[in-house]
């Protein structure tokens, strides 16, 4: 039994502590977590509370002043012994990054180049993953953007990032994070700058490749209805720590931490606020 | 209302449009300005030269400043370094010598250092901007110095803007000791002043293009390396630097890809006041008399 879960388990995270230079209390105090394959985790928790720290943590991009202490292993299917990515040196940390593990940015229009066309970028993704041609390249990043849902992929490849909407943004940096097929998709807050529509369209993109491709998510949110919309588990963060992991459907149930209570709370009083403004209007 | 929005709309787009258009024009007109300076410094001898564009001496036909214009480009020249050039009799000479003979001239029939008759003339028709104290075509001169000018110009500023770019670039993307270590060496190399350098290095390796060009290179690279520092220090914290590490790109490749793009811009326009400043540093040197600009131009290919 447990080693059929051992089997299952993509990515184990033990005891992570991390303080920033300077900092007098730690930003991630004690965490574990783990992430099974193609499961999808929600990270609830207000601003501030070191959900960003735990993603970057994850992805090794923490500034230079940070200590980091506990395990972060990442299970490979054919690997005998996991990979610790806490210590992992940086020419092979780069072969995980993109292709194990892919990081989802808060800001899709500032995550782009400003000063390069999106069908660079994205083509300058598709050659750092795999060894293609330059005109290979530019096809296979045509067909990333249908992917995504883009209708004339032609004419985005052309555009600048500051032509897009937010929405047209974010898909693009969908399309950046899965040119790599990853097993692990960290998405941080995805959706919080977007409005309701390209937010429910960003979910629908966000469990397509989880059927497609197999892909684990674990989603960086503060917003319970996008958590409960797409997540398997749902992880409540409070106070740098994680205070708890369970089922959405056990939220409503179960006598559930204060922190997840305010949450849940917080993002229903937002959907009425939304209705009595609609009334106004009317 | 609706109509007076649209009217405002209609002004302010028409508005934005002939700013647009106003900054096409210019940049034409600068391309044309800067076009013919360097038209001029490639053709100068079919402008000004001491022998004809095309002529038939003895029944042969030839072409001297055709074959000195493209012996001055540097490399395409060397091919034809080995052949001596041929050279047109003087006026008086050619007469007796084959009355069947005719020359088409350059627009101004002089070379550079070649003595008139009379020293010191006012503009004629023959002279347009007269001649100097030893009886040289002022205008002929000054054709031919455009060329040294472009080549002290560009030359010293690709030399200054490729140390520029590296140092920036490497100061700002690693930061920390390599970044302190990198203005502080920066900074020793403002406080040489370029013009008593040149100096120095002339009385060390003696009179030369050359010389200037690579002094000028060496120190006025800093003021480019302070501007692609700052701008990378700046983009190094952006967003899409963390995204391009997220997805796997490495240093070079974000260096180089991500912030040389946006810091390149400031750079050139660096680059383009430095070219401004080299020429008149070298114009500076050649009339204090550290060196002979215009004759040295001509060392090797005009012994004869």
């Amino acid at each position: 039994m447990t080693n059929t879960r051992d089997r299952d388990t993509l990515l184990q995270i033990r005891d992570l502590r991390v303080r920033y230079d300077q900092a007098a209390a730690d930003t991630l105090d004690r965490v574990s977590l783990s992430i099974k394959r193609q499961e999808a985790v929600a990270l609830l928790g207000d601003s501030g509370c070191g959900k960003t720290t735990l993603a970057l943590a994850m992805m090794r991009l923490l500034p230079n002043g940070a200590m980091v202490s506990g395990s972060i292993e990442l299970r490979d299917g054919d690997y005998a012994t996991p990979i610790e990515l806490t210590r992992l040196a940086e020419d092979r940390l780069r072969e995980v990054r993109g292709k194990r593990m892919a990081m989802l940015f808060q800001s899709p229009q500032r995550s782009l180049n400003p000063v390069l066309r999106i069908g660079s970028q994205i083509e300058e993704v598709i050659r750092v993953h795999t060894n293609v041609r330059r005109a290979d390249a530019r096809l296979k990043a045509i067909q990333s953007l249908t992917r995504v849902g883009i209708t004339d992929p032609e004419r985005i490849i052309r555009a600048w990032p500051h032509e897009l909407s937010g929405g047209m943004a974010q898909r693009i940096g969908l399309a950046i994070t899965l040119a790599g097929q990853p097993d692990l998709l960290i998405a941080d807050e995805p959706t919080s700058s977007l409005d309701a529509n390209a937010k429910a369209q960003v979910v629908e993109l966000l469990r397509k490749p989880r059927r497609t491709m197999g892909m684990a998510i674990l989603l960086i949110t503060h917003d319970w209805t996008i958590a409960r919309a797409l997540a398997d588990r749902v992880c409540v963060m409070d106070g740098n720590r994680i205070v708890e992991d369970r089922q959405p459907e056990e939220f409503e149930a179960h006598n559930i931490h204060p922190a997840a209570r305010r949450l849940i709370d917080a993002s229903n009083r937002r959907l009425r606020i939304a209705v009595t403004n609609g009334d106004d209007v009317r | 209302m609706s109509v007076a929005s649209r009217v405002g709309e209609d002004i302010i787009l028409r508005r934005s449009t002939s700013i647009a258009g106003k900054r096409s024009v210019l940049t034409k007109f600068a391309w044309v300005v800067a076009l013919c300076v360097v038209f001029v410094a490639v053709l100068a001898p079919l402008l000004a030269w001491h022998q004809p564009i095309v002529c038939k001496y003895q029944g042969t036909y030839d072409f001297p400043a055709v074959v000195d214009t493209v012996r001055q480009i540097p490399v395409l020249g060397s091919y034809l370094e080995k052949s001596k050039p041929f050279r047109f009799p003087t006026f008086d000479a050619r007469k007796t010598l084959d009355p069947d003979s005719f020359a088409i001239w350059p627009p101004i029939p002089f070379g550079p250092i070649e003595l008139m008759a009379d020293a010191n003339l006012s503009s004629s028709r023959a002279h347009w901007l007269g001649t100097d104290d030893r009886g040289r075509d002022v205008l002929a001169r000054l054709i031919h110095g455009t060329r040294v000018s472009v080549r002290v110009g560009l030359y010293s500023m690709l030399l200054a803007g490729a140390i520029g770019i590296v140092v920036g670039a490497v100061a700002g993307f690693f930061g920390g000791m390599c970044d302190w270590v990198c203005s502080r060496f920066i900074e020793i190399v403002m406080c040489f002043p370029a013009f008593f350098l040149i100096l120095a290095v002339m009385a060390w390796i003696g009179e030369g293009l050359t010389g200037v060009i690579l002094v000028i290179g060496f120190t006025q690279w800093t003021s480019i390396a302070r501007l692609v520092r700052a701008e990378v220090v700046r983009g190094r914290e952006a967003d899409f630097v963390m995204a391009a590490r997220s997805y796997g790109a490495s240093n070079t490749h974000i260096l180089i890809r991500h912030l040389l793009p946006g810091a390149l811009g400031p750079a050139v326009v660096a680059m383009t006041f430095g070219v401004a400043d080299a020429i008149l540093l070298e114009a500076g040197l050649s009339w204090v008399g550290v060196w002979r600009s215009v004759a040295d131009a001509f060392v090797g290919l005009d012994a004869a």
